[in-house]
């Protein structure tokens, strides 16, 4: 322990290391937990059956506020954008019967890897394509 | 001495390094195999409207050969479990959350390191899974 200048560096990497262990994991669960939001998300749009996607946007807001709240998730609504565009189907504008979507989801990245990287924010698509619901199978 | 000192502040820190590597190894291969049960049984009981207790027997015979046993219960608690009432797929924009979804709560008691992560992160050291899914299920009307 003569050479103080030595441990103190060790115990400077002991520190670093475990702090960024802690942050991969923390940044790991919290794509899981967007990525699980952003599925359930987009099976929601898909059992809704007809919609505008300009009303998908308060639907899925209080869609996901909800699910935060009740998966007991460490995330904030604030930092949360998602959107759902059309892009083919035979309707003109609305999402109805086998049309496909894409789902964006975007959230603000924690300080830190936000620091080490270039894009600041989590971005995470999914393709959906509506339930064809089988209003013609039960008259 | 000292020499012997720094070698084991040395040797502490790869330690350290081992067990964190493999204490979030195997918090994600727990998740995964969780999740996985979870979206499989949730997917079944989506396609039949109510979770059979076969279903259910079954996928928590292929936990406990994962390694969890159920010290606090039922793996699954499902919304629907009766046959003679289940759950329906929608007709055309008429969907109906307490009618046309089913919803499935998966908790199962994880290994200790595990249960410690967990608990640091959410003060509950279960995993416990939370899904609604629109039932695919369509009754035979007759004719």
């Amino acid at each position: 322990m003569n050479n103080y200048l030595g441990t103190l560096l060790s115990i400077l990497v002991m520190f670093l290391i475990s702090s960024g262990f802690v942050q991969v994991h923390t940044v790991e669960q919290m794509k899981q937990e967007l990525r699980e939001l952003q599925a359930d998300a987009v099976k929601k749009v898909e059992a809704e059956g007809n919609l505008l996607p300009a009303n998908t946007g308060p639907l899925l807001r209080t869609y996901l506020a909800d699910e935060i709240a009740n998966k007991n998730f460490r995330l904030d609504i604030n930092k949360m954008n998602i959107t759902v565009s059309r892009t083919t189907g035979i309707s003109d504008d609305a999402l109805t019967y086998n049309d496909e979507f894409l789902c964006t989801l975007t959230y603000e990245k924690p300080k830190l890897v936000a620091f080490f990287q270039n894009n600041k924010k989590f971005v995470f698509s999914i393709r959906g394509t509506m339930e064809p619901l089988p209003y013609d199978a039960n008259p | 001495m000292s020499e012997y000192s720094s070698s084991l502040l040395s040797l502490l820190t790869f330690v350290i390094l081992f067990t964190l590597s493999a204490i979030t190894f195997v918090y994600e291969e727990e998740q995964a195999a969780v999740r996985t049960v979870h979206l499989q049984v949730i997917k079944e009981m989506a396609g039949a409207g109510y979770l059979d207790p076969a279903v259910s027997a079954y996928y928590s015979d292929r936990l406990r050969q994962e390694g969890f046993d159920n010290l606090i219960g039922a793996f699954f608690t499902a919304s629907h479990t009766d046959p003679m009432n289940r759950a329906l797929k929608p007709v055309y924009s008429q969907v109906d959350p307490h009618v046309n979804f089913v919803h499935l709560e998966t908790r199962v008691k994880p290994s200790f390191s595990t249960e410690i992560v967990n608990w640091l992160r959410t003060g509950n050291g279960d995993f416990l899974f939370r899904n609604d899914r629109e039932s695919q299920y369509i009754p035979f009307l007759g004719g």
